[in-house]
């Protein structure tokens, strides 16, 4: 670990001196070398893209690898810099590279912890947040932003959880940790959310009860005490200060000679006179309106990791679903798995007798039911590990390659039964979640019949990249 | 016992029963009891021979229309509110808008007026959560009224549904008239003793009283409770002035402008009176201090002869004066009188008085449901028992209340310390000796 390495694009240049690499040569490996990622803050947009494909990445040591920005004569916007774990100022190389080293060394100490498990991927951005959490053993502030429909946003998760289809929401994944007791929030305030759209962008406007107008004015009234006389602020302006009307006194001290004891309004659209007038706020994004009470109000908060958190994040999250097939059916290593496989693959070439199958599922959609269930998603994997457990054989392997990808070794299986265990998979957890819970799952399953040319990492990958 | 009352009288030669009586005849019976049994048959007879002008006013009023509005200035009086709405929602007259002011009510008064608002019973309720006194809430529902006559009321009464019709027609009529006073009955007349005695003294000194006082061009008071003006002459004066006593501040405020002032014996508003003589005392210690503070004091001008003295305002304040202040300096001089030369005759002078007045109040009475006979309900003529209880309510009770009132008021100048204002307010008006 010597050297900063940059990335980004060929457009862009590296410092002198300092190795350049776009986002796709980033290695698990390569990561390991370098202490930190410089990017080019020069253009904001092409620095965001570039730190969100390297959060994107699903090896630890890469998604969690510190990225700094090279200072430019372009000023760097709060979101972007507090997105980035810190500054890089060129013009005093060998001095910064030092101080970012010292500064950025806890968050690579951190990283090693992990050992093998840096290489590995994580899909699940819940765990890639706390992990991230994590290393950087620091609170996650909100920042109040109109870049941010709902008003606030944690920059420096932003990248993380960046999908080319559009964001996982960020308050929903820290809600998700923190009812898991992996993170605490501490409340920093509260927003008024549209009911509709959820935009935190809500024009707040005093409103005609009538007509529901907004076009009306308020009128301060003055009574005067020595004569009794009141009439709106108007009455009494003069040239200089109040005057009354009545009585041609001049008004001088409030409270002394005179009060103001109420405002009465006036609607210019239907001449309606009122004194509480009706609050009503707008979305500027969906346009709807509606009484305050009626929008939604959401608590914001600032989150830190909690011990449960950081154990869980170091040690890999002892996974709801991996904890609950484990105990279920024991749960076999995908590294083993892979030996295993090549030793059935020796075995069906030396006897040529059966056949036996590989099939990998992959649940698309599980990080959503702990945002849905909360803690109770545990009960519900159980029960799926209940239907592998009936359709699999005592003779059958089965290993998690990520938390929501798994490899299933049927041993003299032919494909088609192989289809065949699969689907009565797929029936019984469709049964389960849509039939009792009403939530759709989106499970893919492919199956390869095991021989020479069977690449378990492709497969894997193959199935996943249907996914994306 | 009544052997020595008769001897007595006979003994009394005409020289001794004017010593002993001269109050009555002089004055009271005068006053109170020839001039109504003139005027209230001319009254009547008046009124029969004008029905078809009458008549012709309530077209003109229905044929034009004129917005009117109700202002009603308060104080913690939402539990009367519901009932003054209901009246005025049956009302023959029915283009008006209600404006009710809160003068800063400590209780449920808000939230019962903004209910009433949003069922749209009341057209504008302004709250104004610093008290600033009954002037400051009467102009603020001026400064927002939008009709061409203003009918103020006191929230704790209730409107017969004739009432509005009847009290504009006047101002129909004649383009001279300012001010038109409405009636005022008692509605809890059975309440209590108390309330049974004003039941009988309002019919005399209001509907009787004021109607004679209007016949003579020197009536001196709208009622507060309810009394209508047309509104430009009110923007003229720029509303009320601090109280208490405004009502008849603000009327003779209307007369020194040139305008006149009536009262309209059947435009009937009934209103809750105090059912404890106590409270009756404390009502009665505020209202006769005023006609110190604003009769003698503000407005004396009227009794300067100078380019603005009217002659009808002059007898109008004079007739006032005379008969409440010095009359009731009179009565003490005469009860001293009474104590230095009769001594020995004293019960029978009391008695003596007593039948005099009672005669004189049974009289009034009777006046008094001869004018209002069209309106008169039954249990306010069933009242004519407490008649007996008169003299000595109004001869002594009220008597001694209103000398208190008056004595208070000129050498200790009590009204100005009265928490019916808020203290800033009195304060000021104390200093400005307004």
């Amino acid at each position: 670990m010597t050297k900063p390495c940059f990335v980004g694009d060929a457009r862009t240049e590296a410092p002198s001196g300092m190795k350049a690499l776009a986002v796709e040569q980033l290695e698990a490996d390569t990561a390991d070398q370098v202490p930190f990622f410089v990017i080019s803050a020069e253009d904001p947009h092409a620095a965001r893209n570039t730190l969100e494909r390297i959060r994107r990445q699903s090896a630890p040591s890469i998604y969690l690898k510190p990225v700094v920005l090279l200072e430019s004569n372009v000023p760097i916007a709060k979101t972007l810099s507090e997105a980035a774990d810190g500054i890089y100022r060129a013009s005093n190389a060998p001095q910064e590279e030092q101080r970012l080293l010292d500064l950025l060394h806890p968050f690579n100490q951190w990283i090693s912890q992990l050992g093998e498990a840096r290489k590995t991927s994580d899909v699940d951005p819940s765990f890639k947040v706390l992990r991230y959490l994590a290393s950087r053993g620091r609170v996650i502030e909100p920042l109040m932003s109109i870049a941010s429909p709902g008003g606030y946003l944690y920059p420096s998760l932003e990248p993380l959880l960046s999908q080319p289809g559009g964001n996982v929401n960020a308050l929903q994944v820290l809600t998700f940790l923190e009812s898991q007791n992996l993170v605490s929030g501490q409340y920093i305030t509260k927003v008024h959310l549209c009911s509709h759209c959820a935009c935190a962008f809500l024009n707040f406007k005093e409103t005609c009860p009538d007509c529901q107008s907004d076009n009306i004015d308020g009128d301060e009234l003055i009574h005067h005490f020595r004569c009794a006389y009141t009439g709106s602020k108007s009455d009494f302006e003069a040239i200089r200060g109040l005057q009354c009307p009545k009585c041609d006194r001049e008004l001088r001290h409030l409270g002394v000679d005179y009060d103001k004891p109420s405002v009465v309004y006036h609607c210019n659209a239907c001449s309606h006179r009122f004194q509480s007038p009706t609050v009503l706020c707008s979305c500027f994004q969906c346009g709807q309106t509606a009484e305050p009470e009626h929008q939604q109000i959401r608590r914001i908060q600032a989150y830190r990791i909690t011990a449960i958190g950081n154990s869980a994040a170091l040690y890999g999250m002892e996974h709801l679903f991996m904890r609950a097939l484990d105990t279920e059916l024991q749960l076999w290593a995908y590294d083993t798995t892979k030996q295993l496989v090549a030793l059935e693959v020796a075995r069906k070439e030396r006897y040529q007798i059966s056949s036996s199958s590989v099939a990998v599922l992959h649940f698309d959609n599980l990080s959503d039911l702990y945002v849905k269930f909360g803690q109770r998603a545990g009960e519900i994997f159980a029960e799926i590990s209940q239907v592998l457990k009936s359709v699999l054989r005592r003779s059958d392997v089965i290993a998690a390659q990520s938390e929501s990808t798994f490899v299933l070794l049927l041993t003299e299986t032919p494909t088609q039964q192989a289809d065949l265990a699969v689907e009565r998979i797929r029936k019984g957890i469709t049964d389960l979640l849509t039939g009792n819970l009403a939530y759709e799952a989106r499970l893919l399953a492919q199956t390869h019949a095991v021989t020479a040319s069977l690449d378990l990492d492709e497969a894997v990958e193959t199935l996943v990249a249907q996914d994306a | 016992m009544l052997d020595a009352f008769i001897q007595f009288h006979s003994r009394l030669g005409l020289w001794e029963w004017f010593l002993f009586f001269w109050p009555f005849f002089f004055f009271d019976f005068f006053r109170y009891v020839l001039i109504d049994l003139i005027l209230v048959p001319a009254y009547c007879v008046r009124r029969y021979l004008g029905r078809g002008r009458q008549a012709r006013g309530r077209r003109q009023l229905f044929h034009h229309q004129p917005l009117v509005s109700v202002i009603v200035p308060g104080k913690n009086e939402g539990r009367h509110m519901g009932k003054l709405v209901a009246s005025l929602e049956t009302q023959t007259y029915s283009n008006l808008e209600l404006i009710v002011v809160d003068d800063g009510s400590d209780d449920d008064t808000p939230g019962i007026c903004r209910n009433l608002e949003s069922q749209g019973l009341i057209d504008l309720f302004i709250r104004n959560d610093v008290r600033g006194g009954k002037a400051s809430a009467a102009n603020t529902a001026l400064r927002y009224a939008r009709g061409d006559y203003v009918i103020h009321l006191d929230a704790d009464s209730h409107l017969d549904p004739r009432s509005i019709e009847t009290i504009l027609i006047p101002f129909m009529l004649d383009q001279s008239i300012g001010a038109v006073g409405g009636d005022v009955r008692v509605a809890n007349n059975d309440a209590s003793l108390a309330s049974r005695l004003q039941t009988i003294e309002y019919m005399k000194s209001i509907s009787t009283g004021r109607t004679v006082s209007a016949m003579l061009g020197i009536l001196r008071i709208v009622a507060g409770a309810h009394g209508a003006f047309r509104r430009d002459v009110l923007e003229r004066l720029h509303g009320w002035d601090v109280g208490p006593g405004l009502d008849g501040d603000i009327t003779v405020k209307i007369r020194k402008l040139g305008f006149r002032v009536v009262h309209e014996p059947d435009a009937i508003c009934y209103t809750n009176v105090p059912v404890a003589f106590n409270k009756l005392a404390r009502q009665r210690f505020r209202w006769d201090r005023s006609l110190i503070r604003f009769r003698l004091r503000k407005h004396n001008d009227i009794f300067r002869p100078d380019a603005n003295f009217q002659i009808s305002n002059f007898l109008s304040f004079a007739e006032n004066v005379f008969f409440n202040i010095l009359l009731n300096i009179r009565w003490w001089v005469y009860m001293v009188q009474i104590l230095l030369t009769g001594q020995q005759y004293l019960e029978f002078i009391a008695l003596t008085t007593y039948l005099l007045y009672l005669v004189a109040n049974f009289l009034q009475f009777g006046m008094a449901c001869f004018l209002i006979s069209r309106t008169l309900r039954r249990n306010e003529a069933a009242q004519w028992p407490y008649l007996f209880l008169m003299p000595v309510y109004m001869g002594i009770y009220l008597r001694l209340v209103r000398s208190y009132a008056y004595v208070m008021e000129s050498l200790h100048r009590v009204s100005y310390l009265d928490r019916w204002n808020p203290w800033k307010v009195s304060s000021i008006s104390q200093r400005e000796d307004l």
